[in-house]
């Protein structure tokens, strides 16, 4: 197993490497870092000149690329544009812990990841919460009272909230329950922000915040996960030990907790499993809707400003999750199912 | 054992939401500076015998609410240090705590910061040759930290903004036009230009910085880049300070005690970063914010059915123009179509199209078509040619140049070249390519075939030497808004040496226009000290840009903001939106 993981590992370097590649390219084909810089005005050209050597995208593409990944502290540089390289340069690249500096921001993206990856985790782990527990108890409650009012209940809103987009959902929530609740004189929600600024940042204001970004994520994923577990969980109970267990006269409630649930669940838990890297990058429309300063959000602004150190940031640590994640998965199925072996 | 479980998963999220929240991103508050006592009075108070203190009883009322003011920015800062940002919010943001010499209020008149007073040729601040410019300082001007504002901080700041070791956004005008910045005492500043330079208000020391917090960052570090001023500048010389910026949610302003004219009236400012224009109007709409930014003329007849909220036009010296590609084969940039050589033709093309109605139309009537690019300004040519619609007169002018449809094909012709016109704009303003559609439809009703063909803001500004499509001339109508140095009229974008070529790919005259006249009343005015004799040479240059159909207003791009009607003493200036933020307030 150890020498499996290592030979994993060893190999995720080039598959980084290529991806990094990649990604490098294509971020720098998605348009002119300099365009947001101007704001309203145009910037003179003499301006945009030196803006472009001082932030390096002068040079080729690859050259960019060599740049990010191992810096240029190894190399003399032109400050004053008057093409004599005369001072040493101060990135240390991706390889030595320096992903750079945001062209927006000025500011290293490391700091500026780490600041809204709190605010997403927060999100989305809340989010993830309450998608396990109404799926599950949807799931389960469909497929044991499979074709009941409720049954068709829940099938008929799962398909409609499967079927609807995002940006549609929270744009409908935000306007119900915030724009249109406040002016029916009722208990409203806020529209954007992650707490009221005159009240401070207490628990409460957060959890009152985040509640309207929670159902938007929630809804799309309970209308899907309760209907993977309501075939799950029709498939399980029809099989041969449950109705042995059912049978030997154990409780109702302990053959479907202990006996189907557990069977039927393994399956979503390798889809969960599969998602958590993902939880990282966050809820791009959902944070951008409700103001929410997550890496969603981050991620949108930096596509939008061609902000290539940051995007380039956010997906190199994705990827690297993604990475490690299918290795923990493919170790994970040897403990969850003995007949697989990696040696 | 179901409700265990249960339970187990809910408080799991339950717990992970309190942890998450306690460990959430960590705020940059500014350290708190040391309490310090007032030293001075604000020069402007009269010098009175201070009043009896009453004495202090301990009071059992509670503390009075805090005067709030919030706002919406749809688009985050990338700065907040002048010197490193060119965003427009930037400068919104800016504006509440770092004042240059002075602002322009809500007239457009000079109101006075850090400068005790205005340059003029009357006042004998400003030499006889243009050159030389004095600006005494208010002595009384402090900064927060209690250290007074002196020339040394305004010259320091010169020094930044010119080393190479800072990546500015623009160097700007003190690159070209200035020769030097010195002290001739700790509050007289003095300019020298290399020649006279007539936009010297608009352009210079609209902020400073403060050397005695900034100097040792540059020493330690080699550059001011990364100096955390920038970004929490706790050292200001405003109204207020900035306490917390949190990136994508909010910034917290709080009030100065030690800004020169006393603590303004609000407590705290807070601005809440929205991702786009919708959230803000949601914002809007719910109360949420006070003050609503550079609205879409869309949005207007909904904010018209908001009970609570105001809608101000504010002048800002945009225009939504059009520009003609009139590059020709002899210069380096593509050439625009033949046609647009013949002023007849252009007229025509203006005569054609029916702006009024576009505005009416598309602008729901809030504003117009400007008759220069120098609309309700002195410098407006009050006798400009508007071109009324008229489709008579357009087909008239363009039989006379001898554009006819000879092949029946719809579409005029002259030597077997078809007048087919590329029109551009930039993509994903919906306003500006319905504006085109429109636009379209009544030139093909006089002859004119239009070919649209936009380009996204980032590909559309690129310069003549990055091949960008209107620099390099692959266009014969191009459509933007843009504006002078508001206030101040300046422009040069219509000299003949501004043609970009591949030698000097810098100008920024992209339509190829070489006109003598036009060119030689944009230098004068340029070096022109003479206020009124600046007015009547910006007649003469509307003159020329409108009877040749240089230039063609589209509508006049004002600014819309919102107020709640809660806030009192708004007043909101084109050039320096939030000069009077000390004096804002709020009703109970």
């Amino acid at each position: 197993m150890t020498r499996y993981v290592v030979r994993r590992l060893l190999q995720a370097i080039p598959q980084l490497f290529i991806i990094s590649v990649v990604l490098f390219v294509l971020a720098n084909t998605m348009g002119d870092p300099l365009a947001s810089f101007g704001g309203r005005r145009r910037i003179r050209s003499e301006d945009r000149a030196r803006l472009r050597r001082r932030l390096g995208l002068d040079k080729p593409v690859m050259v960019q690329y060599v740049i990010w990944l191992v810096g240029n502290d190894w190399m003399q540089v032109d400050v004053d544009g008057d093409g004599v390289a005369d001072q040493r340069g101060t990135r240390r690249g991706v390889l030595r812990g320096d992903f750079g500096t945001s062209f927006m921001e000025g500011r290293p993206v490391l700091e500026i990841i780490r600041e809204r990856l709190g605010n997403t985790l927060l999100l989305m782990l809340t989010a993830e919460a309450v998608i396990l527990i109404f799926s599950l108890a949807i799931g389960m409650y469909s497929a044991l009272r499979q074709y009941s009012v409720l049954d068709y209940v829940f099938t008929t809103f799962s398909f409609v909230g499967y079927s609807m987009p995002i940006f549609w959902l929270a744009l409908l929530l935000m306007y119900l329950f915030a724009v249109n609740f406040k002016r029916w004189g009722l208990p409203h929600f806020p529209t954007v922000g992650m707490y009221d600024l005159a009240k401070g940042k207490t628990v409460g204001q957060v959890l009152w915040h985040m509640a309207l970004p929670v159902a938007t994520i929630s809804i799309m994923s309970i209308a899907n996960y309760s209907r993977f577990v309501r075939s799950q969980m029709l498939e399980v109970i029809n099989q041969d030990y449950i109705r042995t267990a059912h049978a030997k006269g154990l409780p109702k409630r302990m053959v479907v907790l202990e006996h189907a649930l557990k069977n039927a669940s393994l399956p979503l838990v390798t889809l969960v499993g599969l998602d958590l890297p993902l939880l990282v990058s966050g809820a791009v429309v959902t944070e951008s809707i409700f103001a929410w300063p997550g890496m969603g959000r981050l991620f949108w602004d930096a596509a939008k400003d061609t902000d290539v150190p940051v995007l380039m940031g956010i997906l190199l640590i994705i990827s690297t999750l993604v990475v490690i994640f299918q290795i923990i998965t493919d170790v994970a199925y040897t403990y969850l199912d003995p007949r697989i072996r990696y040696d | 054992m179901r409700r265990t479980w249960f339970y187990a998963l809910l408080s799991m999220a339950v717990v992970a939401a309190f942890v998450l929240t306690a460990c959430g991103p960590a705020e940059t508050p500014v350290a708190e500076e040391p309490v310090e006592e007032p030293t001075e009075a604000p020069a402007e108070e009269p010098t009175e015998e201070p009043a009896e203190e009453p004495t202090e009883e301990p009071t059992e009322e509670p503390a009075a609410e805090p005067k709030i003011v919030t706002m919406t920015f749809f688009e985050e800062p990338d700065s907040l240090n002048t010197m490193y940002s060119g965003m427009w919010f930037a400068g919104l943001a800016i504006d509440i705590f770092n004042p240059g010499l002075w602002y322009f209020d809500d007239n457009l008149e000079p109101s006075l910061e850090m400068a005790a007073e205005f340059p003029t040729a009357d006042n004998g601040l400003i030499s006889e040759d243009g050159t030389t410019i004095t600006v005494p300082l208010r002595e009384e001007a402090q900064w927060s930290d209690g250290e007074p504002v002196t020339a040394d901080d305004f010259i320091f700041t010169y020094e930044m903004i010119l080393d190479p070791a800072n990546t500015v956004q623009s160097t700007w005008p003190y690159d070209e036009y200035v020769e030097s910045v010195e002290a001739s005492d700790d509050h007289t500043l003095v300019l020298n230009f290399t020649e006279p330079f007539a936009p010297w208000a608009t352009t210079i020391f609209q902020f400073v910085m403060p050397e005695h917090v900034l100097r040792p960052v540059f020493e330690e570090e080699g550059t001011l880049d990364n100096a955390a001023w920038n970004r929490t500048p706790e050292v200001v010389n405003g109204a207020f300070r900035v306490r917390e910026w949190q990136s994508a949610s909010h910034i917290i302003y709080e009030a100065n005690d030690n800004y020169w004219r006393g603590r303004p009236v609000l407590d705290e400012i807070h601005i809440l970063i929205v991702p786009d224009a919708e959230a803000q109007m949601a914002a809007i709409e719910n109360g949420d914010t006070d003050i609503g930014i550079f609205l879409s003329y869309a949005d207007v007849p909904v904010i018209e059915e908001m009970e609570d909220v105001e809608l101000t036009t504010v002048l800002s010296g945009y225009n939504e123009s059009w520009f003609f590609n009139l590059n020709t084969e002899e210069n380096a940039a593509d050439a625009g179509h033949p046609a647009l050589q013949d002023v007849e033709v252009r007229q025509a093309i203006a005569y054609a199209v029916d702006f009024d109605a576009i505005c009416e139309e598309l602008l729901y009537g809030k504003t117009y078509p400007p008759s220069t690019k120098w609309e309700e300004t002195p410098y407006d040519y009050p006798d400009a040619n508007l071109y009324k619609y008229d489709p008579d007169m357009a087909n008239q002018l363009l039989d006379e140049a001898g554009w006819v449809d000879s092949n029946d094909n719809g579409t005029r012709d002259k030597d077997g070249v078809e007048l087919v016109l590329t029109y551009a704009t930039t993509q994903g303003r919906e306003v500006r390519e319905q504006t085109q559609v429109i636009a379209q439809q009544y030139l093909q009703d006089v002859g004119i075939g239009i070919e649209i063909q936009n380009a996204s803001y980032d590909v559309f500004w690129n310069s003549y030497g990055e091949g960008g499509p209107i620099a390099t001339g692959q266009f014969d109508i191009a459509q933007w808004s843009d504006s002078p140095d508001f206030p101040d009229p300046n422009e040069d974008q219509w000299l003949c040496s501004e043609i970009p070529t591949e030698d000097e790919p810098e100008g920024n005259n992209w339509y190829g226009i070489c006109d003598e006249e036009l060119d030689e009343m944009v230098r004068a005015q340029a070096v022109e000290v003479d206020p009124n004799r600046r007015i009547e040479l910006f007649h003469d240059i509307g003159r020329i840009l409108t009877d040749n159909v240089y230039w063609l207003g589209v509508w006049h791009d004002n600014d819309l903001w919102t107020r709640n009607m809660r806030t009192q003493n708004i007043k909101i200036s084109g050039a320096d939106p939030f000069w009077n933020c000390f004096e804002w307030d709020v009703s109970e």
